[in-house]
This record gives structure tokens, sequence and C-alpha cells, in this order.
């Protein structure tokens, strides 16, 4: 977003030219090979390094530890390690909230440069601005439901071994990590947009192109949790007159609910920030926050643009916190004695 | 009667055999234990019986009705019987009560029945003080009432335990053990135990199987067992024992450091005979003792006090290889001293 401007290529935004009038799809199709290739043998390279043997995160050893006395080094590693944070984090959120408020963003800050007008406009004035927020909420919802449920099906079936095969299922869940967002767009662009499915534009392309980006979190998370749980628990619900069904209504599901709902939240909050397939996949009524970002930063509308995403933020913020509450108690930790 | 009849099962995964040729009928109400070393094919027959595995040959019937062979089996939840496994697997999820009404609820029974017979069994185990409590808030001897309390509570057909005990430390082991007998006498519900813990077996069973290596090697009462082991490995497994080789020679058979008449001991006309000799069969005296026993005079080796006996180790003057022998701590011999040991012929067992 930042290089298009620029005239600064890369493959990404050269895709996404592509898909400028005149749409050129298999030109873009095949552009996208390259950058598809050597994704997938980096990561190839990535997994081969890690499998080395000496390549250990947890020892199972408790290590203690201390901290490390600087003398007087303590304040400047102190401003070292402040740099950084201030570069990457603070100094763009000071200055996205400033433009958010500011009547024009460019005079800098001042009090007679604060407003209101910017939230007003987008909030209430401008034709799809909030729209977009409710749509990428919503679709991120959808797809976050559909992958979870999708990942605890496939991922239990492959842990209790239900079908042969099954862990080419779990493989298949693990592929989108490996395919970047607009080779993906690109793809269901190709293959849901025609007829018979025709689906360019409508709310389901988006919701299934997210819940596939999505789908390796949804699975690394729900085999972590399944292999985590003792077989011998759901064979006792068998074993007691249940069916398998039983057992993963009573059982499995209310013992994966916090891990479950862990996963869904990992899915929720970057797909209402998706842009790299969602900005291919869009249409005239499915317009979602992150495209809007984008059209106003084509437009140069900075204060807006930075309203919008401060909503987008504010918004997140109570949800994660009401996820964790309706997780409800942990009953695998003690009460106090009653 | 049989309540369970399992017939030439066996059970192969890929070309490992881990179950072969095992026929076993119960009698209802009958406490049998799977008795072996781990790897032996225990839990792998009991998780057949449970229908979790199919069989790879042979048949299971329950009641005169086959529910397990190769071609189909009844799935485990149609079984009506009762499993407890080795982690417990009680349901975090669920408190006490709800664990123990578990089987009753699926079951279809009313909400006041299902309370009055889950306070009855918590009764029973002395639980019902807590049976609102999750199963975090419990201790591992606890848990294993709970998951004693739901397999029985649905009064099963038969019921199945696979190595209940062992994650229970020691004294809590031996507790239990006695607990699960008592269970079992005032219910009355046929089962089969897995372990691999002799004792256990010998408290809680009516009769054992050992096995080895996928292969039943004797069935019998537990002193039965112990006093007519039939081969090395049941001799070997089931407490301490002296394996003596002994060859035959004219009408006498020839030990190590003494022989003994062959007709006494029914020995078979060849040159490698195998015996087991308890080490509380064996007398210690420190005078020649008269009777129609055999005496062997003998150095002790060495010993080592228990409390509960003496284990000395006691070389007959001729011999090469000492023998164990236990003694009440009241006999009392010193290292080096000469003493005679008194065996009574019909405590020494041929094995295989």
């Amino acid at each position: 977003m930042i290089e298009i401007p620029a005239r600064f290529n890369v493959v990404t935004t050269q895709l996404f030219q592509f898909f400028g009038s005149p749409v050129r799809v298999e030109v873009a199709a095949a552009y996208a090979m390259p950058l598809l290739g050597v994704t997938i043998l980096l990561i190839l390279i990535q997994r081969l390094m890690t499998r080395r043997k000496g390549f250990v995160a947890l020892t199972g050893k408790g290590g203690e530890r201390r901290p490390i006395l600087l003398g007087r080094w303590r304040w400047p590693m102190f401003g070292y390690a402040m740099l950084v944070a201030t570069l990457s984090v603070f100094l763009p959120y000071l200055f996205l909230l400033q433009a958010s408020f500011a009547k024009a963003w460019g005079r800098g800050f001042g009090l007679d440069n604060i407003s209101l007008r910017n939230f007003h406009f987008v909030l209430f004035e401008h034709a799809t601005a909030a729209t977009s927020v409710l749509n990428s909420f919503l679709y991120a919802g959808a797809s976050a439901t559909a992958a979870v449920i999708l990942t605890l099906g496939v991922a239990y079936i492959a842990a209790r071994r239900l079908v042969p095969f099954g862990g080419v299922l779990g493989f298949l869940c693990l592929a989108p990590f490996v395919i970047p967002g607009v080779v993906l767009a690109i793809g269901f662009y190709a293959a849901y947009a025609p007829p018979p499915l025709a689906l360019y534009g409508t709310a389901l392309i988006l919701i299934l192109a997210f819940t596939t980006r999505f789908l390796p979190i949804g699975y690394v998370n729900a085999s972590a949790a399944i292999r985590s749980l003792n077989p011998e628990m759901e064979e006792a619900v068998r074993v007691l007159g249940g069916n398998r069904l039983t057992a993963l209504r009573r059982v499995v599901a209310p013992l994966l609910k916090r891990s479950l709902l862990g996963a869904w939240l990992l899915i929720f909050i970057p797909a209402t920030r998706e842009l790299s397939a969602s900005i291919f996949l869009y249409g005239p009524n499915t317009k979602v926050a992150s495209v809007m970002i984008f059209d106003m930063s084509e437009e140069g509308n900075f204060e807006y643009l930075a309203a919008l995403a401060l909503i987008l933020q504010i918004l997140t913020l109570p949800l994660l916190w009401i996820g964790m509450k309706a997780l409800g108690r942990d009953f695998m930790l003690r009460r106090n004695a009653t | 009667m049989i309540k369970l009849s399992l017939k030439n099962v066996s059970r192969r995964y890929g070309t490992v055999e881990a179950v072969a040729d095992f026929s076993l009928d119960l009698a209802p109400g009958e406490f049998v234990s799977l008795l072996g070393p781990s790897g032996c094919g225990k839990t792998t027959t009991l998780r057949m019986i449970a229908g979790f595995a199919p069989p790879s040959g042979g048949t299971i019937e329950m009641d005169g009705e086959l529910i397990s062979s190769p071609s189909g089996v009844v799935p485990p939840e149609k079984r009506r019987m009762s499993m407890i496994f080795q982690s417990y697997a009680i349901w975090p999820n669920m408190t006490v009560g709800e664990n123990v009404g578990f089987g009753l609820e699926v079951r279809k029974l009313g909400r006041a029945e299902i309370d009055r017979k889950v306070d009855a069994i918590l009764d029973i185990v002395q639980m019902r003080g807590l049976k609102r409590r999750y199963p975090a808030e419990l201790s591992g001897g606890q848990q294993q009432r709970v998951a004693l309390a739901r397999a029985i509570v649905v009064e099963p057909e038969v019921l199945l335990l696979d190595e209940p005990l062992s994650n229970l430390d020691a004294n809590l082991r031996e507790e239990m053990r006695f607990e699960i007998r008592r269970l079992h006498d005032e219910f009355k519900i046929t089962t089969v135990y897995v372990t691999h813990d002799q004792s256990e077996a010998m408290v809680t069973s009516d009769r054992i199987v050992v096995m080895n290596k996928g292969r039943i090697e004797q069935i019998d009462a537990p002193h039965v067992l112990y006093a007519r082991p039939r081969s090395r490995f049941v001799a070997g497994f089931i407490g301490r024992t002296n394996f003596l080789e002994g060859a035959r020679q004219g009408d006498d058979v020839l030990f190590d450091g003494f022989s003994a008449k062959a007709a006494m001991l029914g020995a078979a006309n060849s040159s490698a005979l195998l015996y087991s000799l308890r080490p509380q069969a064996i007398g210690l005296s420190a005078a020649r003792p008269n009777g129609g026993r055999l005496a062997v005079e003998a150095e002790i080796a060495a010993r080592s006090y228990l409390g509960e006996y003496w284990d000395y180790q006691v070389r007959p003057l001729a011999a090469a290889k000492s023998l164990r022998v236990s003694c009440p701590p009241n006999s009392v011999f010193e290292v080096g001293g000469r003493i005679w040991l008194e065996i009574d012929l019909s405590d020494l067992v041929r094995v295989e």
C-alpha cells in the first residue's frame, strides 16, 4: 500500500495492478506462480533447519531466570529498548491518534487542530465506511466460526484415526499457510467468480477466502488441543453407553472450550484486517474496513482513514475482553475449599 | 453357566502377534485377573473384551451371544459393560455427582432415580460428602473411587479394570486392592482385572491368568499358581523361587549338591529336569533332623534381615550354587555356620 505511489513495484503490488481494468486473471495467475514457488521453497528450508537435532525450545528442566546487572549500561540499554518500541509502536500510533482528531493532519499538534469531525464523517456521513466496519466484523466472525468447526472436525478425525489417510486432511488444512494472500485471492477469483458459482461480489466469497486463509491457525490450535486430551476420557463415555457424538458434545467440546475460543479469536482478529485477499474479492456491497482504509489512503484522506482505523481498533478490544470473560471459570483450577 | 467366553482369540498388529490363541471362560460373578509383564497382551485382550478392538481371530461371547469376531464387533456402548482406565478417565468438566450419574443419564433414567442411585453408590465408596466437587479438587485415591462408583452404579454385566491402581502411591494401592475386592463381594459383578502386580492379582482374584508374550502360561487360583507353577515363567513371576536343575540317573535325580529318589519326584526319564522350590518351603535346623524329609547339610553364605523374615543364602556342602531360604525372624543363624536343610520332596515342583 505504501509502495504503489512511490512506483516501487514488488510482486504483490504488480499482481494488484493486473486486477485494474481490464482484469487479466490469467496473467495474474501465471505471475503468481513464482511467488508461490519461492514461498514453498523457503518454508521447506525453514522446516529442514528446525528439524535438525539440537533445535529444542522446551527442555523440561526448570531453568532459573535471573536479572543481569547492567551497571552504568542500564539507562542506555533502556533507551535503546524504548527507541525500538517508539519507532515501531508508539510513533505510528501517536500520529494515528493525532490524525484522527485533526482538522488537517499536516498542521501538526495543537489545540486548535482538534475536532471530532472525522469520526462524525466516517460514522454518519460517509456512504459505506460504517457498513464496511460492520462487514469486517460479520465476515471475520463467520469465517472464524467456520474455520474452528472445520478444523476441530479434521483434527479429531486425524488424531483418532477415524478414516485412513486422515493425516492428508490435516496437511490440506495447513496448506494455505504457504500460499500468499494475493495468490489465494487470485485462485478464489478464478474459481468462484465466473459462472456457475458466480460468487463474485457476495459476502460468501469473502467468508470462504478468510476461512481458507486462516484454516492453518485453526488447525494448529485444534490439533494441539485434541492431542492434549486422553482418548480414555472418550472411551469412558462409550463404555458407559454413549456414542461418539455424545462424547464430543459432553466431554471433548467442554474441555476444549477454552482453546477453541482462543483459536476463534486468533482467527477473528487478523480476519478483521485482512487486506490482501479481500481487495481482489470485495464487491460494491461487501466492502470491508481494510479495503475502505486502503481506498481512503488512495484518495489521500488521512484524517478519515485514521479515524476509521481507530474505531476498528477500539471495537476489537472489548471483543477480546468479552471473549476472555465468556470462557467462564477454569474448572481445572481448585476452588477455595468448600 | 458361563458369563463371558473367549475362544481362541488372537490379535495381530501388522506382523506382531499381540495376543495368540487366548481361551478363557468366566463364571457369573467371577473375578479373574490377567497378569503379566508389560507388553504381554493383557491390555489388548481387555480392550477386545470391551469392544474397542476387533479380534484378528477367534470369538468372544457374552451370555452365549456373539459380541466379537473378526467379521464384526458389537460397539462398546452396546455391551452393557463398564471399564476403569489406567488414567481414571474422570471427566474434569463434571462434578463427582455428574460423573457418577452420567451412565444412568445416558440410560435415560429419571432424575430422582439417578440422584438416589448416585447417593447410594457414593455412600458405599465413602465419597458422598464430595459430590459437588470437581475432579481437580480430589486426591488420586478419591478420583479412583469416583471411577469405581461411576463404573459400578450402572450395574454392568461385566466390569473391566485396566491397571487401575498403577498411578497411586504404594500405601493407597494396598488399601484400594481390598476396596476393589470388597466392592466385588458386595455386587458380585463378573470382573476382568488387568495388572502387572502379582500381589494385586492375588488379593483380588478368584483365578489368575498368567500371560507372557501374548500367550497364556497358566490359569489357576492364586494359591495353586504359587504352590504348583507349571512353567519356569510362572514360577519366577509369581513370588520368589529357587530353580533346581536335575538329571535322572538310575533311580535317583541328581541335583547340585544333593540327590533325591526319582519316584518321589515323579520325574521323567530325562537328563534335563527343572524344579521350582520356594524359599519358605526349605526348613533350617542346627541339628540333623529325623523323619521322612530330605536332609542336606549346608553352610550359610549370606543373610539379610527384612523384619518380617530372614532371607538366607545357603550352599549345600557339595554344591556350587546357593539357595535362598526364608525363615521366621526368630531363627537366627550366623554366616559361615553349618546347618541342615529340611526339604519336603512334594514341594519340589517340576516346571517346563
